[in-house]
């Protein structure tokens, strides 16, 4: 697609989130607009995990972000359990929060520096006013021992004094502290070396399961992405181009953009193979250019025709709408790639 | 106005190595005590050859591209061993002999290009200076190398985007920008610090494709400093593995993907998430962290980490040994792939130990 559409969707009865035409537009000089996000729809089942992918600049954290109306989208409904989180007050919202957290990817900028462990990972329970001060130390202690750090040792201590793996951990404490249902994660592993990113990624799973927690989980790394998903969008300049299951958008990608996120992944991760197979041959479908549109003055007709080894004349005029190509499988592209595409080596990697 | 100066030519000819370090150690002297950040590195790079070095945070290989560079503070640093770069004693040099060869003969590539690069200052004139300056070009002979070495590494439009400031790029092509500058008087060694870290995957592939063809156009050294083995492969002849200061295995790149020895090189291989696993795939997470480098331990630094641990690991350090291939060397009482090394795996996690179990 990078198109619109709403053929995604499924049961908004089961949905925990939803997200109806959302459209998240900044301010840029000359009385410009940005087109940060625009017309995106989706939905996110209870204990599922949403992956959303996509390059610096294509609206993925900006989406994540607006679901908590921070800022409050510009057009489009956010439902939380069946409640529209763009008109309640924001009394409402506030307490509504307190079921949606989210974690940043800066895990040091987003614990205050001035304060203890204690301090930051109680004060959601604070501004709540829950229970008594034993109370949310208790609850500090049990959270911290959950993200395998040790209350006694770390209580009095502030931020500066961890490594950024275990500020990311003091973060995710902190997102339990209110037992939410939503977690908005924001590329949370993107700053850590790989072998702390997997003792974070292994952590969410198991918070995951042990508080049946949802999990909106934004990254630009596909690997990542595909590790923890059921479900992956892929984003490109504030539009959707593909959404699928995990398996069938990494094993059967649809949409030339995901195929080359995909290609770029595997030439990056080849050594992950003991065997390290040769290069993927390279076969007249890459990418014209690697370079993000503008997104004040956004390509006309597909946003992703600019760059696509597939774009028509067509592509220019007509914005290309989401459509189911196989059961559960949907892309926006006007000439998507057929069944038998995969990426080259991909299974031997 | 500087006078006119001249880059001193090496002779080529030469067959020993361009680079040449040697025992290199460099303390810190800090509130905590003495931090080891480099703890005697030795290695050698031959000319055109690409050379990764792999470390998580606080391994202390950006501390030795430094240290290489001679860009550490005067005061609060204790440095020890030599770096020779061709007939230079980089370990010896004085700041202006330094400067000579900064830019000049050795280059660096910054792992953030933003800051890496002058905000205030046109990028033309930031390809242009070093042009300038060491090899006393021309302002129009400048301008016009500056135009092909931007369109050499893929910038569109270099004649317009010269008169750009570096805001007006994106981060990929400001990547791009610092390598024009690194590359633009024909460095013979160019150091690259964690290039793509920072940088969209599809950026990515193609910063480091970049410099490997640039690399073999010009017959240059690479460093490739980076904490990701998925860098490495396809891109480096050799690998370097520190941890904690020190080298614990060296491999050409190929050997080491293969027949890896050092149980943290297999832990590091295993960490990273594959898009051939299945979604919710357990990833091998490395438990624990790094030692605090004031505060050593005694033994094997991997030792409280790894999931081979012995006893012998916690009292003795063990050196640098041959492995069986040529150019293969690493540093472990009971290396991957060896009986005693398949024993002592079985016994820690028959007795349960924690690093091997996989519980963190």
């Amino acid at each position: 697609m990078a198109g619109s559409g709403t053929a995604q969707m499924r049961d908004a009865s089961e949905a925990i989130v939803r997200v109806e035409n959302l459209v998240v537009e900044f301010p840029a000089p000359g009385g410009k607009k940005v087109h940060a996000v625009s017309d995106v729809s989706f939905d996110v089942y209870p204990g599922e995990t949403l992956g959303i992918v996509g390059e610096s600049g294509c609206g993925k954290s900006t989406t994540g972000r607006a679901i908590l109306a921070l800022p409050k989208p510009t057009s489009g409904k956010v439902f939380f359990e069946g409640t529209d989180l763009t008109t309640i007050s924001g009394e409402e919202l506030r307490s509504v929060r307190t079921k949606l957290q989210v974690i940043f990817q800066d895990p040091i900028s987003s614990l205050y520096p001035r304060r203890t462990i204690t301090d930051l990972v109680t004060e959601p329970l604070a501004i709540w006013g829950v229970g008594s001060e034993a109370d949310r130390v208790e609850r500090a202690r049990l959270m911290l021992g959950e993200v395998n750090m040790d209350y006694d040792t770390v209580s009095w201590r502030r931020p500066y004094e961890f490594s950024i793996g275990q500020c990311q951990r003091i973060s995710i404490a902190r997102a339990l502290m209110l037992n939410p249902k939503v977690i908005v994660c924001d590329e949370p592993v993107s700053a850590l070396d790989v072998s702390v990113q997997a003792q974070i990624l292994n952590l969410l799973e198991d918070m995951k399961l042990r508080y049946g927690l949802t999990l909106l989980f934004i990254s630009h790394d596909l690997a990542v992405v595909k590790n923890v998903s059921d479900r992956v969008v892929v984003m490109f300049l504030g539009k959707l181009c593909e959404v699928a299951d995990s398996e069938t958008l990494y094993s059967r990608p649809s949409h030339p953009y995901t195929r080359a996120l995909l290609m770029a992944s595997v030439i990056s991760s080849r050594a992950m193979s003991r065997a390290a197979g040769p290069a993927p041959i390279l076969d007249g479908e890459e990418e014209h250019s690697t370079e993000m549109p503008s997104s004040i003055s956004p390509p006309s007709g597909c946003r992703y025709r600019t760059r696509c080894p597939r774009a028509q004349s067509i592509c220019a005029v007509q914005e290309p709408v989401m459509r189911e190509i196989d059961r559960g499988h949907f892309v926006a592209c006007h000439f998507p790639l057929g069944a038998d595409s995969t990426v080259p080596n991909y299974s031997a990697n | 106005m500087s006078p006119k100066r001249h880059v001193r030519e090496m002779d080529d000819l030469d067959d020993r190595p361009l680079l040449q370090v040697e025992g290199v150690k460099t303390y810190f002297q800090t509130a905590h005590g003495l931090v080891k950040s480099v703890d005697g590195v030795s290695f050698n790079l031959e000319r055109g050859r690409t050379l990764a070095i792999v470390g998580e945070s606080g391994s202390g290989k950006s501390v030795l591209s430094q240290s290489i560079m001679g860009l550490l503070p005067m005061h609060g640093v204790v440095r020890e061993g030599r770096v020779r770069f061709g007939d230079v004693e980089l370990t010896k040099a004085s700041v202006n002999e330094l400067r000579e060869l900064w830019g000049a003969q050795i280059s660096m590539i910054f792992q953030d290009p933003a800051t890496a690069l002058n905000p205030v200052v046109r990028v033309g004139r930031q390809v242009t200076e070093s042009l300038r300056y060491h090899l006393a070009m021309s302002r129009s002979d400048a301008q016009e190398t500056a135009i092909a070495l931007l369109r050499s590494v893929g910038l569109p439009e270099p004649e317009v985007r010269l008169r750009w400031y570096p805001h007006q790029f994106s981060g990929g092509m400001q990547q791009r920008i610092v390598i024009a500058v690194a590359i633009a008087c024909g460095p013979k060694l160019l150091l690259a610090d964690e290039p793509t870290t920072g940088l969209d995957v599809t950026v990515s592939a193609q910063i480091l494709d970049l410099i490997n063809r640039l690399q073999q156009e010009r017959y240059m050294s690479v460093i490739l400093v980076t904490h990701d083995l998925g860098v490495v492969t396809g891109r480096a002849d050799d690998v370097l593995v520190m941890y904690a200061g020190k080298i614990v295995e060296r491999a050409p790149t190929a050997v080491l993907f293969r027949d890896m020895r050092m149980p943290y090189t297999e832990a590091l291989l295993r960490s990273a998430p594959r898009l051939s696993n299945p979604a919710h795939t357990r990833l091998h997470a490395i438990s624990g962290s790094p030692p605090n480098p004031a505060a050593l331990p005694p033994g094997c630094r991997f030792a409280a980490r790894c999931p081979y641990v012995q006893p012998k690991c916690i009292a003795e350090e063990p050196t640098l040994r041959d492995a069986d291939s040529p150019n293969h060397q690493y540093a472990c009482w009971y290396p991957v792939g060896t009986p005693e090394g398949r024993q002592a795996l079985e016994d820690n996690l028959a007795k349960g130990v924690p690093a091997a179990t996989g519980v963190i």
